[in-house]
């Protein structure tokens, strides 16, 4: 076993002229390139020998190099350094060697994975943009391929951070707006749930600025932009991020911030300022408490000639102003103005006027808390008179009931339903009037829709269909 | 010609065949309507005039072998029928992709050299929706994929590949887009000086030897890493914003000041940071190029440290030199341990650029610096 092997000899002199001269450490300037390979791949051959028994006698072989490295005298200070600094290098060397091995081994990996894959990268790129972000990220984890093709423009055409909402942060939307690049389309931040504890989000209020980068260059291709309970949005922020967005049709902003004295609308004409092809706007804001004046609402409805849907959550609006509003917004199909605490219902009366044409299709006033009974009635009168005939969706639900003509709440207002269901079958009417806790089957909520009688969900979920409604509209 | 006539030869003109070999040279021939539901079979027989004959059949593209070339002419027979309604295609094409994600591949491949559009749109789905809510391990599972990516390369899914030009010219954009946006936030508050050539050299030396900064070392091999730059402004925004708030309410020509931490329990330091005070020199951080390192574990923090601090005696007498150039890349080599280290220009280029002095504390005598940022001085 111990035969000496006519290739060893190549591995003995190189420890022994180190112990013995330490200084020579560092490569010597004439040992070229071509000796060092001609010695490694000797030394990694050497496993190819059969007469041995193999792991066994390398190792034993290594044993006695280095052994000899252990003096059988203490030596002096000077030597045991410079016996510290061989075995450190070779422990160096030996983890380069497996650190090389290791890449050998992936590149072939790779190599062979490359040939084997049945489909060309067009099409595992085809595959990936039908992946939501989360997935995509996933199969980009898999392997060098799909790493690459994962990096395509196309498979961050619709961005939904939602998912994972907790490790998102500013980089990341960074590197993923930056990825997409011309093929940005929509784009959704935010935790949606606000159940979720708003300061675990990682994002700022500059986490969109990426948008603006380049002149706006991946702001001016984006469609849709969705933004659910981002900390401290607010205008300032987001109306530079806006103004490159010249293309947006679709902007939900969910937890706006405003300020005790700002003018809501005003804001809201700021950011869409730039936006002048929206059609869907949907933004739920927090601490309006500004007045509302008629410039702004006509410089709102100018900027936004094409606005078809309309949902303004939390803003103070009062009747006259959504008079106006659905006036100003001619081509105006949804409005949702659900959590307005002044809107009484008066505007119904004003919408008379208007009411044979109206495109309205859908009308959502839920915990509207001063909507009044009467004010309803009216309306449902004069749907039955043939007014609003698009109209597919009314939703007054409310907590608190309905506002009765003495002054007192009522929860179960006297509405016309058997005949709205006779004449205008194909108007759905929501009206709960119970918290979700004490919904039994035969109190005073009731739905109908095409005649049937079904239950609709809380608001969250009423919400969500109604976006839906809007996406397949 | 006669009715007779006609009549028999209809027949024989109805079940006409085309003829198409595939690439191992098996020649199969399928009825016409079918075959021409295929874009580029029709394409051959229209253009070339081929496949009417034995003698003449099509040649398909590699990518077609006979047990898809049948599974595809199955598609195309039922779907090239015209009087089927759409949720009778749906349930068929449902039935239709079931089958192993290996023959799956192999059809949207031959799909797609066949440029049979709605079955590679069909196979596509079906891949995606296969791919879809599953973690990496089962994906290589499912379509038998080496583990071929580093561990580096595992964890960060959304690092960018350095080598791409494209993202190293964005890198630079994006630079010039931040600086634009800071100026222009500088200009709302405060009267501000812009280049650190500017300022004197001892303000500087005093900083390395005097102060307690709250700096963040930016090191490692990776080039401009803007993405995580961001990210770590990301991080430490939430700490930075409130001690912004404070700072916009100093009535001073202090600048406001951005913190940007390696690791986490860093961030807990900066949040103890008091506000700035006029006589601390604080110029703005330019993360031009910058380093940045997220997770550097403790035996490579321990050897930052020591470097740093070996930096920092080098800075001190190579300040003067320095000043004043656009990029200086430093290379040194440290001996500690019996290991030495060589370092070389395309590992750790530093680039000394502005500083950020954070804190109000002024703390005699040397300073341990547990991290420095170094970062580009001027402009790109």
């Amino acid at each position: 076993m111990d035969a000496p092997n006519p290739k060893r000899p190549c591995l003995v002199p190189l420890g022994t002229s180190s112990i013995e001269n330490p200084c020579s450490l560092p490569i010597a300037p004439d040992f070229n390139q071509s000796n060092i390979d001609l010695t490694i791949s000797s030394f990694l051959s050497l496993s190819d020998l059969p007469l041995f028994s193999l792991p066994l006698s390398i190792g034993c072989s290594f044993d006695r190099v280095l052994d000899n490295v252990i003096p059988s005298i203490a030596g002096t200070s000077r030597d045991e350094f410079d016996q510290d600094r061989f075995l450190d290098r070779t422990l160096q060397l030996a983890s380069l060697l497996y650190k090389s091995t290791k890449r050998c081994i992936r590149k072939r990996a790779t190599l062979q994975n490359s040939t084997s894959w049945p489909l060309l990268p067009e099409l595992t790129i085809k595959v990936f943009s039908m992946l939501d972000t989360k997935s995509l990220m996933q199969a980009s984890a898999c392997c060098t391929m799909f790493n690459k093709c994962a990096m395509d423009r196309v498979c961050y055409s619709h961005i939904d951070l939602t998912t994972a909402a907790e490790d998102v942060d500013n980089g990341v939307v960074c590197v993923m707006i930056h990825r997409a690049g011309k093929e940005l389309r929509s784009l959704k931040l935010g935790s949606i749930s606000s159940s979720a504890e708003p300061t675990t989000s990682l994002l700022t209020r500059s986490c969109l600025t990426p948008l603006t980068f380049n002149h706006g260059f991946t702001g001016g291709h984006l469609r849709s932009l969705h933004l659910y309970h981002l900390r401290m949005i607010d205008c300032g922020s987001l109306s530079p991020v806006l103004s490159a967005c010249l293309n947006l049709t679709d902007l939900k902003i969910v937890g706006l911030i405003s300020g005790s004295r700002d003018n809501p609308l005003e804001q809201l004409g700021l950011l869409t300022r730039n936006c002048r092809l929206i059609e869907h706007l949907f933004i739920e804001i927090y601490g309006a408490a500004g007045l509302i004046t008629d410039s702004s609402l006509l410089e709102f409805a100018a900027n936004c000639p094409n606005l078809s849907s309309i949902s303004l959550l939390g803003f103070l609006l009062n009747d006259a102003i959504l008079q106006k509003l659905i006036k100003g917004f001619r081509r105006l199909k949804h409005i949702n103005l659900s959590s307005s605490p002044e809107i009484s219902g008066c505007f119904f009366r004003g919408l008379e006027l208007c009411g044979k044409d109206s495109p309205l299709e859908t009308l959502i006033l839920r915990d509207c808390y001063i909507l009044k009974e009467s004010e309803v009635l009216l309306f449902l009168n004069s749907l039955l008179a043939g007014d609003f005939k698009y109209i597919r969706l009314i939703d007054v639900s409310n907590v608190d009931g309905l506002v009765c003509d003495g002054g007192n709440r009522t929860f179960e207002p006297r509405f016309p339903i058997e005949e709205l269901k006779k004449q205008r079958s194909n108007v759905t009417f929501v009206a709960i009037f119970e918290s979700q806790s004490s919904l039994s089957s035969s109190s005073s909520g009731e739905v109908y829709s095409d005649g049937t009688s079904s239950w609709t969900s809380n608001y969250n979920s009423a919400e969500e269909e109604h976006d839906n409604d809007l996406d397949s509209v | 010609m006669s009715e007779g006539e006609m009549a028999i030869i209809k027949p024989e003109m109805m079940k006409s065949y085309i003829w198409l070999e595939t690439a191992d040279g098996s020649i199969q021939q399928v009825e016409q309507e079918v075959a021409m539901f295929c874009p580029m079979i029709c394409q051959e027989v229209i253009q070339k005039g081929v496949g009417s004959s034995k003698n003449y059949a099509i040649s398909l593209p590699q990518r077609v072998n006979p047990a898809m070339l049948s599974l595809i002419f199955d598609y195309c027979r039922f779907h090239q029928v015209p009087g089927r309604s759409n949720k009778e295609r749906k349930v068929y094409d449902e039935k239709f992709i079931r089958m192993d994600t290996k023959r799956l591949c192999e059809l949207t491949s031959a799909a797609d050299s066949l440029q049979l559009k709605p079955l590679v749109d069909l196979t596509s789905r079906a891949l995606a929706r296969i791919i879809e809510g599953k973690t990496p391990e089962e994906i290589r599972e499912i379509f038998h994929l080496p583990d071929d990516l580093t561990e580096e390369e595992k964890l960060e899914p959304l690092k960018n590949t350095m080598d791409d030009p494209r993202i190293r010219l964005l890198n630079r954009l994006y630079a010039k887009k931040r600086k634009e946006l800071k100026e222009r936030e500088k200009l709302k508050s405060v009267e501000v000086e812009e280049h650190v050539d500017e300022r004197s050299v001892d303000d500087l030396l005093s900083f390395i030897n005097g102060r307690d900064p709250k700096v963040v070392k930016t090191s490692k091999s990776k080039k401009k890493n803007k993405k995580r730059k961001e990210q770590k402004n990301g991080s430490s925004n939430g700490t930075c914003e409130a001690l912004e708030k404070d700072l916009h309410n100093l009535d001073s020509k202090s600048q406001s000041a951005e913190i940007v931490d390696n690791t986490a329990s860093c961030l807990g330091d900066v949040s103890n940071l008091p506000s700035m005070e006029d006589d601390i020199f604080t110029p703005k951080t330019e993360f031009e190029d910058g380093y940045i390192d997220d997770e550097i574990d403790p035996a490579l923090k321990e050897l930052l440290d020591r470097e740093v601090e070996d930096f920092a005696r080098r800075l001190n007498s190579s300040w003067v030199l320095s000043i004043g150039q656009e990029r200086q890349p430093v290379n040194f080599s440290i001996n500690g341990n019996g290991t030495s280290r060589r370092l070389t220009g395309t590992c750790y280029p530093f680039f000394l650029v502005n500083l950020y002095i954070y804190g109000n504390s002024v703390a005699q005598g040397a300073v341990e610096l547990n991290y420095l940022s170094v970062l580009e001085i001027g402009h790109t």
